[in-house]
């Protein structure tokens, strides 16, 4: 460690600031990206699915009244 | 990819930088420690003058004449980075005055210059926030352009006017060279602090592009909705 004088206090206060500042606005910017990324994962996910072609139930109209009586 | 790679690099420069600033670096005969602060205030001051808004000052001309919402996004990620790194500016400012003029805050022109250009840059964000779009955006352009007035004016006040603030270390107008050992961790401090605003414009910009396409998503979802229920 090098040897440090009587502003050295000063020094280390204004290094701290600058450093939790600067990093956590970084995380909090890189935190907000991946969240915002995420929501629009879900809504893309959705829309697309939204856009496929639905499975349904529905019988073929061959068959619309249903099994005939054997 | 671009993302992680700006910071991956601003992380490896920013740690050669502080190893550089507590180990490489000599203290000053006269004010001691103290001086090491200068070696990251003055960069971010640099920065934030020269890059952060004169991007704001660009973005904003190019906002108006081309009504592009890509110009809007740089120049409010890049305003906003430029003003958490002006707020630094002047909070390392006073931590370093304290020491060396016995005072946290002196009415100085370039310390009252750059206050106020701070005010002006948080105004510029606020408009930006609270005017609805598409007014928002260009009234927060009108107010980047006129901002950037401020800017030469804090260069120069302490030519301009008698001032406790030291003068420029580097650059043209500078009266004496330092030593080069000072000038290259100088330039050091610069390119770290350059790549890490580079970093965090680019996040920033990244979140305004994706929060307008999930909104256009939504609108688009809300639609469908509307659609389906009629």
């Amino acid at each position: 460690m090098p040897v440090l004088d009587h502003n050295a206090p000063f020094l280390l206060w204004a290094f701290g600031i600058t450093a939790v500042v600067l990093g956590g606005y970084g995380l909090y910017l890189w935190s907000r990206l991946k969240a915002v990324k995420a929501r629009l994962g879900d809504y893309s996910a959705r829309n697309v699915s939204a856009a496929a072609p639905i499975a349904t139930a529905a019988q073929p109209a061959s068959r619309a009244k249903g099994p005939s009586a054997l | 990819m671009t993302t992680r790679v700006l910071g991956f690099a601003s992380l490896l420069l920013l740690a050669a930088n502080s190893y550089a600033i507590f180990f490489v670096a000599r203290p000053d005969r006269v004010q001691g420690d103290a001086a090491r602060i200068v070696y990251f205030h003055v960069a971010m001051a640099l920065v934030a003058l020269f890059i952060a808004f004169v991007v704001v000052f660009i973005a904003s001309i190019a906002f108006l004449r081309t009504g592009d919402l890509k110009w809007d996004r740089l120049g409010h990620a890049s305003g906003e980075v430029g003003l958490v790194f002006t707020t630094l500016v002047l909070i390392t400012g006073a931590v370093w005055g304290y020491p060396i003029w016995g005072t946290w805050w002196s009415w100085d022109p370039k310390l009252t210059t750059t206050l106020i250009l701070w005010f002006m840059y948080l105004g510029y964000l606020m408009v930006r926030s609270y005017a609805e779009p598409p007014r928002g955006p260009r009234y927060a352009a009108i107010v980047g352009i006129v901002a950037f007035v401020d800017v030469p004016i804090v260069y120069l006040s302490s030519y301009w006017w008698r001032t406790l603030h030291p003068q420029p270390v580097i650059g043209p107008l500078a009266d004496q060279q330092p030593s080069s050992s000072i000038v290259w961790l100088l330039l050091l401090s610069v390119v770290a602090f350059t790549v890490f605003y580079a970093f965090l414009v680019r996040l920033r910009y990244d979140i305004e592009r994706s929060e307008a396409a999930v909104a256009d998503l939504g609108v688009a979802d809300l639609g469908k909705v509307a659609h389906a229920s009629t």
